[in-house]
């Protein structure tokens, strides 16, 4: 009799618990009118959109509500996949949308819109002690997929190279994947790192390193920016330019304050700061990719 | 020494007592090998740190940075010599006042401080250890004193034991895939508070209940038998004297849930967030769903994904030191309660 | 009447308790305790089974993804690219003569520019050679165009059956109409290859000369293995189906794990899986000694006030949270074991210096470190629960104290010993700050062909790419199941390992 109740009285419990999980859970998509939540692209949330954000907010000092970011750089691919997840206002890519996630977007019924708010030139970087002036991009291709695991075969030194490259998520990664290796896997041995500041720092202080970081990491002391196939990464064509985005859900409706921002970053105030973190700014767009200027 | 050598009852030399005093030298310099490798970490962070954390002049502590969101660090030089500036306090010089501003190098989160990840942790600590206590101490006294001695129990007791020892970014995965995810709490607090609590509740409980049972039967009889109802018995015979075994669990609970950092990497914590958990709020309990910065997720970032230099060092040492202190202070007690207890209780 | 008063005062009777919805508190009280105890037990079940859930599906998920890898044709890049393997493998045996020449012109003190013009002709034929395998590259590229579409377009599942096997059959067909173009890329490989032995510079010296002959045999020997590269690919069949245990077996034994976000990823276990042990074993193997010595040291030699000492700080390391650990690692202890390898007086040491400050090294040592309490902690029980009968008796057989501590007590904590080292190693195996800051995140199997230098290798973990790409993935998509299943294999491993240990640990105590 007595356990008889108790189990009557235990399920009681249970579905109470269950109905108070449930009524949180209908409070949850509660969003605010002034947040914006940024995710996406460590190439740009980890130097330029802390920037960008004390900027805007100086900017907006006299408004009545202020505007809260929360902001979380873990690659590109976060950043798009939280769009299509309904988690963030605003992803941050360095590198274009993938079919494999237009697929996934049209299936959630999200419209994947791209802004443009800069030009990044993917620079390849070495140790200073190393010999090498300059490599071409097949050298560059053949190094990264582990065509060649050895410094000699492109200088004058011996030792395995140890490339350093992004972690998957990163839009860099993608990015450089399409631009340098024609699709090709990178090689096992390659390290993935964490952020470009990190393969800056693990390049400066490894001599048989080789890795490859956005334009605004390139001042790290005991590195140098080798040119490809003759060209620097800020000069007209380089192999490995890629515009920088902005990516937001078309079919959702924003706040003000997501557009604002938006709008800001496009700005000639915005666009300083764009450049004030060695990026290129928007308006060379046009010349540095046509196509994409056509379209 | 000759009359040492004659002495018949001085232990002879022999290879066993060599043997002997080797292996003792040997235990006794890996025991202080242990202790010296801890002490180097502790005190490279220690003195590191505390050039961030502490001040010669009172109030001893630098405040800005305990009280200050983090910012970037400007330096530039004026007249050849170095100027380091927060952002506010760059704009203040320069921007509005209508100064051309000298060409500076920026440093992200690196001026500043880190107030809102210390409040973001304890946020977290506090929300999470109150599910977790109140769960997992009813369910030790449950487990202990209603539940009726058999095979079901034994393999709950079990399966709690053995969850203890799951990995906590195995929590996280959970937390991150039915938080985040399928109950669309978003990165926030709430999926924080119960991925962090369920990682601690098989902690908590097993080491109630271990106190709980530490209790001899015969206070639970003697109590009974005087007429107490069963309530009675467990308020008044065995909850105090199992008390400091459960706080001493909780408190550990506490350390762990402050310390970890995999479970809330995707669940709560994030690398920026401007505004304190509770400000410019709609409702009230939409603190709930915010997202936080964290100590332990700055740390992991600001290590991981900034440069070691000059500038960026102070801040990363800063925040290891005041996270170490946090949580050390939490162990520590937790293991003074421990010694103390043992030695008290001696049935 | 003047009985009942007094009863009162005793306050024998119980007092008739209060009503709550009709249940009295003493009810309520178990009620809620129970009802506690089962949120929990629930919450625990329901972590194994969503856990379970998410994991599990993974399988018929890749089991279908590869079928479409399969179908679409997209397999077949995989064939071309292991003939492109075959010939990188040939062209560095070419860049072997060339390491050897540097390091022979290094070794004479010659300056970098010095070296550069007298291994010039070499350098020419390496920057030649390296051109043959573009037409290759360029086919693997076309193919990979041809199908890539009919393979997203699989994936995403919008299909139904009958279209999505047209589809499958337009890309085979036009797959197969480039089967000419790859036959000539082919014929053409072995013309140049012959043209460019012919031109190989003639070398000083023994070694160089016995390298330059072993390129020139294999070179032959990769001529002769193309014509069995061309039949694997025309019996190539995209039909064949894949089983369930086949997408098993390459989760398992896989040994690629390559995510590729705009193509085919493969997800394979064994790199991580070999990741993971290889830092819990550098971490055991350092973590024993220290931590059962020390628990030996401070139960059985020690002064009291040094035991008193010892215990509290020793257990006051697991305060330490591993992040602030991987952050010493990462600023601090990588690099001075680099600084060390350099230094000119280990260098009779065949893997030093070591060139990468983050490995499995780096990464273990701070684990031993986060291993030691637990192992020292529970190891001071086992020994401290051996009854003193023994040791009594023992000494009072005459033997020393020394010869008791080692011969008796010890062996009797044992199995205590055992389970310690058990859960130190369950914890080391599911630590995952420290090894995401300080193990090289390099995934790849580790060479054992290096020897001891292996340990100073970077590896990625299990727990580390969870970590690491937790965030990227969308929900439900093959990648976030894959990760669900790495979580798996960690739970259900430090659950083994758990179970063990306490099986031993209870085993002990019965034997007490």
């Amino acid at each position: 009799m007595s356990t008889c109740y108790t189990i009557h009285h235990t399920r009681k419990s249970v579905l109470s618990a269950l109905a108070a999980l449930l009524a949180l859970t209908l409070l949850a998509p509660q969003s605010l009118a002034d947040k914006i939540v940024v995710k996406g692209s460590d190439t740009l949330g980890a130097k330029l959109m802390p920037r960008l954000k004390e900027e805007f907010v100086a900017q907006e000092d006299g408004r009545e509500v202020d505007v809260t970011f929360e902001i979380a750089a873990e690659g590109s691919r976060t950043g798009i996949t939280a769009i299509i997840d309904g988690t963030a206002d605003l992803a941050m890519s360095s590198r274009e949308v993938q079919s494999s996630e237009l697929i996934m977007a049209r299936k959630r019924g999200v419209n994947l819109r791209a802004i443009p708010i800069g030009v990044d030139g993917i620079a390849i970087i070495v140790n200073e002690a190393n010999p090498l002036t300059s490599l071409s991009s097949r050298e560059v291709e053949m190094i990264f997929t582990g065509d060649i695991e050895d410094w000699s075969a492109v200088t004058t030194m011996s030792g395995k190279i140890s490339p350093y490259t992004r972690n998957t998520s990163s839009g860099t990664y993608s990015t450089f994947q399409d631009l340098a290796l024609y699709q090709r896997d990178y090689a096992p041995r390659a390290q993935k790192l964490a952020g470009n500041e990190q393969i800056a720092a693990e390049v400066a202080a490894n001599p048989y390193a080789i890795g490859y970081v956005g334009l605004a990491y390139t001042h790290t002391p005991g590195v140098k920016v080798l040119p490809i196939d003759g060209k620097l990464p800020t000069d007209y064509q380089y192999p490995y330019a890629r515009p920088l985005y902005f990516y937001i859900d078309a079919a959702k409706k924003h706040s003000e304050a997501v557009q604002e921002f938006i709008d800001f970053t496009l700005s000639p105030e915005g666009q300083s700061v764009v450049e004030s973190v060695d990026f290129l700014p928007v308006s060379r767009i046009k010349e540095l990719f046509p196509e994409l200027a056509r379209e | 020494m000759a009359t040492m050598r004659d002495n018949p009852f001085l232990p002879k030399p022999s290879t066993s007592r060599v043997l002997e005093t080797f292996v003792r030298g040997l235990f006794r310099g890996l025991t202080y090998l242990i202790l010296l490798c801890a002490s180097i970490i502790i005190l490279t962070i220690v003195y590191k740190g505390s050039q961030t954390v502490f001040q010669l002049s009172w109030p001893f502590v630098n405040m800005e940075f305990l009280t200050q969101a983090p910012e970037t660090l400007h330096v530039f030089e004026i007249d050849g010599k170095t100027v380091e500036m927060g952002d506010k306090a760059f704009r203040a010089a320069y921007e509005d006042k209508g100064l051309m501003s000298p060409i500076s190098r920026t440093y992200a989160l690196a001026g500043g401080g880190i107030f809102p990840a210390i409040i973001g942790t304890l946020l977290l600590v506090a929300g999470a250890m109150l599910i977790a206590m109140v769960l997992g101490i009813a369910s030790a006294i449950f487990l202990s004193e209603y539940g009726k001695r058999g095979p079901v129990l034994r393999l709950i007791r079990l399966s709690i034991l053995n969850l203890a020892g799951v990995p906590s970014i195995v929590y996280g995965l959970f937390g991150f895939g039915l938080f985040v995810i399928f109950l669309d709490f978003n990165k926030s607090l709430l999926a924080g508070w119960f991925t962090l609590a369920f990682m601690v509740l098989p902690v908590i409980i097993s080491a109630s209940e271990e106190a709980l049972r530490s209790v001899p039967k015969g206070f639970r009889e003697a109590s009974l038998a005087l007429g107490a109802t069963k309530w009675t018995m467990i308020r008044t015979s065995v909850l105090p004297y199992a008390l400091p075994g459960i706080l001493t669990s909780s408190i550990l609970g506490i350390a762990r849930v402050a310390g970890e950092t995999a479970p809330i990497m995707f669940t709560a914590a994030y690398m920026l967030r401007d505004h304190l958990p509770w400000q410019e709020l709609n409702h009230w309990y939409d603190i709930m769903f915010q997202g936080v910065m964290a100590l332990p997720y700055h740390l992991y970032y600001v290590s991981a994904k900034l440069p070691q230099n000059e500038y960026t060092e102070r801040m990363q040492y800063g925040t290891a030191l005041v996270f170490l202190i946090l949580v050390a202070v939490m162990a520590l007690t937790s293991i003074l309660l421990r010694i103390r207890s043992r030695s008290r209780h001696n049935w | 009447m003047s009985k009942a008063p007094q009863q009162d005062r005793l306050k024998l009777r119980r007092s008739k308790s209060r009503q709550w919805l009709g249940f009295d508190t003493q009810r309520l009280l178990k009620l809620f305790f129970g009802g506690n105890a089962v949120i929990a037990v629930i919450v625990l079940l329901l972590i194994t089974f969503f856990l379970f859930r998410e994991g599990l599906s993974f399988f018929p998920q890749y089991q279908k993804n590869m079928e479409q890898y399969r179908r679409s044709g997209m397999e077949f890049t995989s064939l071309v690219n292991e003939e492109h393997e075959r010939f990188n493998q040939l062209f560095r045996s070419l860049v072997d003569i060339r390491k050897l020449q540097i390091e022979q012109l290094t070794a004479q003190g010659l300056s970098h520019e010095e070296i550069a013009q007298a291994s010039a002709a070499l350098r020419e034929r390496i920057y030649a050679f390296s051109e043959l395998a573009v037409p290759l590259r360029n086919y693997q590229r076309d193919v990979r165009n041809i199908t890539r579409d009919t393979y997203a377009l699989a994936q995403a599942d919008l299909e139904d059956e009958a279209t999505m096997a047209q589809h499958y059959d337009n890309t085979i067909a036009a797959l197969r109409a480039t089967f000419s173009t790859y036959e000539e890329i082919n014929r053409q490989l072995v013309g140049s290859i012959e043209a460019q032995l012919a031109l190989m510079p003639d070398f000083e010296g023994t070694g160089l000369q016995a390298r330059a002959k072993d390129f020139r045999q294999d070179a032959e020997q990769f001529i002769v293995s193309l014509p069995t590269y061309q039949a694997r690919l025309t019996a190539w069949q995209p039909v064949k189906e894949v089983s369930l245990w086949e997408a098993i077996a390459s989760f398992l034994f896989g040994r690629e794990w390559i995510i590729n976000n705009d193509g085919h990823s493969s997800y394979g276990l064994l790199p991580l899986l070999t990741g993971s042990l290889l830092v819990t074993g550098i971490a055991i193997t350092l973590a024993i000694p220290l931590g059962v010595g020390a628990a030996i040291y401070t139960n059985q030699m020690a002064l009291r006030g040094e035991a008193n000492f010892i215990k509290p700080f020793i257990e006051f390391i697991t305060a330490i949270p591993s992040v602030v650990i991987g952050f010493f690692g990462i600023t601090v202890f990588g690099s001075a074991i680099r600084w060390l390898s350099q230094q000119s007086a280990l260098d009779w040491l065949p893997f030093f210096p070591i060139t990468e400050r983050l490995n499995a090294f780096t990464a273990g040592c701070l684990l031993a470190l986060m291993a030691v309490p637990t192992i020292f902690t529970l190891s001071e029980e086992a020994l401290n629960r051996v009854p003193k009968i023994y040791k009594e008796t023992s000494l009072a057989l005459g033997a020393n104290r020394f010869q008791t501590t080692m011969r008796i007590i010890v062996p009797t904590a044992l199995s205590g010993i055992i389970s310690a080292v058990l859960l130190g190693i369950g914890r080391v195996i599911g630590e995952t700050m420290v090894v995401l800051l300080c193990a090289g995140n390099r995934i790849q199997i580790p060479q054992l062909s290096e020897g001891v230098g292996v340990v100073f290798e970077p590896v990625h973990t299990m727990t580390g790419i969870i970590a690491q790409e937790m965030g990227e993935v969308a929900q439900g998509s093959m990648h976030y199941r894959a990760l669900f299943c790495v979580g798996i294999v960690l739970f259900v491993l430090t659950l083994l390992i758990n179970y063990i240990a306490q099986k031993l640990f209870q085993h002990e105590r019965v034997g007490d």
